[in-house]
This record gives structure tokens, C-alpha cells and sequence, in this order.
């Protein structure tokens, strides 16, 4: 008999909710980080070199 | 006196005189507040934000002793006049703190470096792709 897979909903459930969390935190230190005047390509360089300090996984 | 354009959260579980301490430093740093400006007493800032005295006060005392604020007796709480535009390194510095602190959130949220990229460059497009300022 063929396995069926099934993703519990407790899986799937919090990934929106991870995901929302997530981008409102990165977008109010994001929100910040203009207010106190970085320009785009600023912020561009510091995130690549924020992420690039993550290294390992790229992604989940 | 004009309002403090300052936000309290429950969700974060920072605690309230922090998050006045860090969005009164931001208003000060970014030069929103100007130097010399006077700020609320801590009686109506209180009560515009629905919090203690004592947290008003402790806010009050960390803003002074980071020197961005001055309590006058008798006269009442001011921006510091030394205070100055942050440097372009302080601004630097508190924005790789800030994301720094945010991307490691995401990543024990259990985000990969992949989503968290494409959540900032869905946030840096959706400013317009522009360098305005606001």
C-alpha cells in the first residue's frame, strides 16, 4: 500500500504566524534604520553583510 | 506642548520604559526632537501613554544619563543642546544592531537565510525603490 504523507496542521498552522512575526520585527528595524538616515544602498550592504555572517543554511 | 509620536507594545515583552527610552533616543538621534525642545512632564507623558509615573521617571533618568536629555529644576526636561545629528558611523552601528537583532529573531523563528533575504527585499521594494527619506 502507497505511504501517504500528511503535514499535520500544527506544522503548517505556525508558519504564517512565524512569518508575520518575522516581518514585523525586520520591518521596524528597518522603519528605524531610515529614520535615523541610512539610505538604500546602505542598508543593502549591511543586510547582505548581516546575512552573509548567518552562512550554513540558505534556507530552511 | 505637541505629542510624542511614541507607540507602546504589549506584544514585544520589552518593558514599557525601554521601549520609551529607545523611541525617545531615535526621535533625539534622528534630530525629530531638536535640541532645546521641551519635552512632556512626566505627569502628561504618563498619562498620554497610560503608564506609571515611575516608569515615565526611570525612562527619564536613562535619557539623562545617555546625556540626550536634561532635567531643569523647576523649569522642566529638555533635549540636551549637545546632542547632535548622529554620525554616520552611530547610525550604522544602531541600524547593524537593529537588524542584527531582527534577523537572528527570524532565524530562531526557524527562518532560512533565503525567506528572511526575500522578506527584506520585499520591504526595501515596497519603500518605492527610492532614497527618500521618512
Amino acid at each position: 500500500m502507497p505511504r501517504v504523507e500528511r503535514v499535520p496542521p500544527e506544522v503548517t498552522a505556525p508558519t504564517a504566524r512565524v512569518l508575520e512575526q518575522a516581518h514585523g520585527r525586520l520591518a521596524e528595524a528597518l522603519a528605524t534604520a531610515r529614520r535615523i538616515g541610512l539610505e538604500r544602498g546602505e542598508l543593502v550592504t549591511l543586510i547582505e553583510e548581516l546575512l552573509a555572517r548567518q552562512g550554513g543554511r540558505h534556507d530552511n | 506642548m505637541e505629542r510624542l509620536p511614541i507607540r507602546l507594545s504589549d506584544a514585544t515583552g520589552v518593558p514599557y520604559y525601554r521601549q520609551i527610552v529607545d523611541q525617545m533616543a531615535t526621535l533625539i538621534r534622528s534630530g525629530q526632537l531638536a535640541p532645546g525642545t521641551q519635552l512632556p512632564s512626566v505627569r502628561d507623558l504618563a498619562t498620554h501613554l497610560l503608564v506609571s509615573l515611575i516608569t515615565v521617571r526611570r525612562a527619564y533618568q536613562d535619557l539623562e544619563n545617555a546625556r540626550l536629555i536634561v532635567l531643569r529644576q523647576g523649569f522642566g526636561t529638555y533635549v540636551s543642546d549637545r546632542v547632535e545629528k548622529a554620525t554616520r558611523e552611530q547610525a550604522l552601528a544602531e541600524a547593524r544592531t537593529l537588524l542584527g537583532e531582527a534577523i537572528a529573531h527570524a532565524r530562531r523563528l526557524g527562518l532560512g537565510v533565503g525567506t528572511i533575504r526575500a522578506l527584506l527585499d520585499e520591504l526595501l521594494d515596497g519603500e518605492g525603490g527610492d532614497d527618500a527619506k521618512g
